[in-house]
């Protein structure tokens, strides 16, 4: 009986030992956030072999969760590297994953980096281009973060042309081919965005319609 | 002490004999070696791909010694009665766990250590030594020891086969905890509490994890190594605590 009510106070301190230590760590990690890192494309693809899908959602899952984490710290301390490998990689996997490449690319955008935002939706445009989707969100992309309105109206164009395009697409390229103020109409587009968008594409609205000085409620 | 150091120095004795253990060295070493092989494959990256295949050869042969070995361990002592002989003399039966357990890790180490110096040589071979990978091995290492402080604990009161199922699910889990706490956020706020909970309950075996960091060349905190073998220690007693109390209640 001694024995045993030993063990078990031992045990009961060394959880708390380890449970301390966990919390540590936490703190650590958080002050010293670590790039995302992306496995060797070509290595990657011979390991998956028949586990592309699964492949391409893991990638998918650990963008969001850097993404996020990202979120959580300071602006300056932000790290969207390897961000852009990741999703390009996952969306090799998988290519017909098109939430992955359009999301993807507000994530990219948000974290300024337009680039390789515009880069996946091409890539995504020249495999499928017949859906609407990736012309209409290169427009987005083109309009509210490169700010070239003449490629984001003949994006949007082009989306407009293909089947089952949201009406949408002709407005914006009637307004962005319109001479005016393209401030008001991004904070439109951004106040509509943040109206119909999921929780995470409200986030980047409002986090948009912030630097625009348009308070949006929390 | 002396029973304990008894006890750790059979283990080991009949754990290196084990010819298992050969063969997975063997293919441990294959496979570091065979890194070399890979990184042709690439265009420029064929250091980093000897590094992260080295690296991750030295953890997987290990978790698999540790599991295929360390399930069976107290199992094989049950079953061919030898314990008996054993706790009729006067060793107390936490003493009987932790020997065994200090006797695999031994092993665990040993091998580990051959694995280190194959895998370091290859990396000097090719030029990209730094010392920041001895740290990432040791990771490994202690992340091995953690692992056979739980096959012990589940070789306390299941079967081998159940205990390697739960070994090798605690180190998927392991490897995703932080999973839990993303989730916890968006959980209400009983769920979160429960979560919250199971972060700090289960083992967080990314922790040990400075693979990625490491081959980058990135700067890995003191701190992060300092809480890492911290973490990894406190946790490996409790767990053997918590199995020496399960294992003072068992009847054979």
């Amino acid at each position: 009986m001694k024995r045993l009510l030993a063990a078990l106070g031992i045990a009961g301190v060394f959880w708390g030992a380890q449970a301390l230590c966990l919390g540590q760590l936490v703190t650590v990690k958080a002050e010293h956030p670590s790039r995302l890192v992306v496995p060797n494309p070509q290595i990657a693809k011979v390991l998956v072999s028949d586990f592309e899908n699964l492949a391409a959602d893991l990638l998918w899952i650990q963008s969001l969760q850097h993404n996020g984490d990202q979120l959580i710290d300071d602006e300056e301390k932000r790290d969207f590297r390897g961000m852009y490998e990741a999703l390009d990689l996952a969306s090799d996997f998988d290519p017909r994953f098109h939430e992955l490449t359009t999301f993807g690319s507000w994530m990219l955008a948000d974290g300024k980096r337009t680039p390789e935002a515009i880069r996946l939706l091409e890539k995504g445009q020249a495999r499928y281009p017949d859906l609407w989707m990736y012309p209409y969100q290169l427009g987005f992309i083109e309009f509210l973060y490169a700010k070239d309105y003449l490629k984001a109206a003949q994006h949007f164009d082009q989306a407009a042309a293909l089947p089952n395009c949201p009406p949408s697409a002709r407005h914006m390229a009637a307004g962005l081919y319109a001479k005016g103020n393209k401030r008001d109409l991004a904070v439109a587009t951004w106040q509509a965005i943040y109206e119909r968008g999921d929780d995470r594409v409200r986030g980047i609205a409002r986090r948009a319609l912030k630097r625009l000085g348009v308070a949006v409620p929390e | 002490m002396t029973r304990l150091w008894d006890l750790a120095r059979n283990t080991f004795r009949e754990t290196i004999r084990d010819r298992i253990l050969y063969v997975l060295l063997v293919f441990a070493l294959l496979m570091i070696a065979s890194s070399v092989v890979f990184g042709t494959l690439t265009i420029g990256q064929d250091q980093k791909i000897v590094l992260d295949l080295g690296l991750g050869a030295i953890e997987l042969f290990g978790v698999a010694i540790a599991i295929f070995v360390g399930t069976s361990m107290i199992y094989k002592e049950i079953d061919k009665r030898t314990v008996y002989v054993v706790l009729t003399k006067p060793v107390p039966r936490p003493i009987f766990l932790i020997g065994k357990f200090l006797g695999l890790s031994l092993t665990l180490w040993v091998l580990l250590g051959l694995m280190g110096v194959g895998y370091l040589g290859l990396a000097a071979l090719k030029g990209v030594f730094a010392p920041a990978l001895i740290g990432a091995i040791g990771l490994i290492g202690l992340q091995l020891m953690l692992l056979v402080a739980i096959t012990v604990f589940f070789s306390s009161f299941t079967s081998p086969i159940l205990g390697m199922i739960l070994t090798f699910s605690l180190y998927l889990i392991g490897h995703n905890t932080e999973a839990l706490r993303v989730l916890a956020q968006k959980a209400s706020p009983a769920l979160k509490a429960a979560m919250e909970a199971l972060y700090y309950v289960l083992p967080n075996l990314s922790t040990f994890d400075a693979k990625n960091q490491v081959v980058y060349g990135e700067a890995v905190p003191a701190l992060r190594w300092i809480w890492a073998v911290g973490y990894g220690l406190a946790y490996t007693v409790a767990l053997l605590a918590t199995a020496s109390a399960i294992f003072e209640r068992r009847e054979f």
